[in-house]
């Protein structure tokens, strides 16, 4: 059986219809959904294992979308959050 | 048994899989005592939930809540140990987390900030990458 990785990406203006929408809890539910609906519809997707395979993939792709872990990145980042933190509460008492 | 600040990027490693500062903090409170400053956990909050969302920050602070650690109120530092840490050099935030690690007495400040590492000249404790650390710690006790 072969795999099949599908990504989506969908106009800011359409996640937000989505999330105050009817019927779907989130956004991946929605991609799930209809991606399988075509797929079915184009005959493409005949057997419900298969249906379940893509199901998993889709799931998996849509918990994936952090960013690949960058201590650099992470360090320069907490510094920051350091600093402001540092002016909300004892900038003031300090000058 | 040694007496340690963790800084807040031991946090955000260990929690999202880095393996030493995952080891390390499997081992607060168990090989060694651990002191935080209220500022490295609200740091360490915002950034998990900027990262990975407020379920996962939220989860977080329950679990450093529950640890075998004390969260301190930094504000009683006095101005004078912290303008000390000014002068050399560091800035105001970076030397209040100095200030506090002398504060407290403790021995060590673990942190995978190589600036701060390398700058920071203290006096009473040392300042320590986390591989460094798990090193002194098993020296110090053969089984980890």
């Amino acid at each position: 059986m072969s795999e099949v990785v599908i990504s989506v990406k969908l106009p800011a203006s359409t996640v937000e219809e989505i999330k105050h929408g009817r019927g779907f809890t989130n956004v991946g539910e929605f991609i799930r959904s209809a991606t399988i609906r075509l797929l079915l519809r184009m005959r493409i997707l005949p057997q419900s294992f298969l249906v379940d395979r893509i199901t998993g993939e889709l799931t998996k792709r849509m918990t994936e979308r952090r960013e690949v872990f960058d201590p650099e990145k992470e360090i320069k980042m907490l510094r920051k959050i350091r600093e402001d933190i540092w002016r909300e509460k004892y900038a003031e008492s300090s000058s | 048994m040694l007496r340690v600040v963790l800084d807040s990027n031991e946090f955000v490693f260990g929690f999202r899989g880095v393996s030493e500062p995952n080891k390390i903090l499997r081992l607060a409170g168990v090989k060694f005592e651990c002191i935080i400053p209220q500022l490295i956990l609200e740091e360490v909050i915002r950034n998990l939930k900027h990262r990975e969302g407020k379920d996962f920050a939220s989860f977080v602070r329950d679990t450093i809540l529950r640890m075998d650690m004390d969260v301190l109120d930094e504000s009683g530092i006095p101005h004078t140990l912290i303008e000390k840490y000014v002068s050399k050099g560091l800035k105001p935030a970076d030397a209040l987390i100095a200030a506090f690690t002398e504060w407290v007495n403790a021995d060590l400040l673990i942190s995978e900030n190589r600036h701060l590492v390398r700058e920071l000249k203290p006096e009473g404790f040392k300042v320590l990458q986390a591989k460094d650390f798990i090193r002194v710690l098993e020296e110090s006790a053969d089984t980890i």
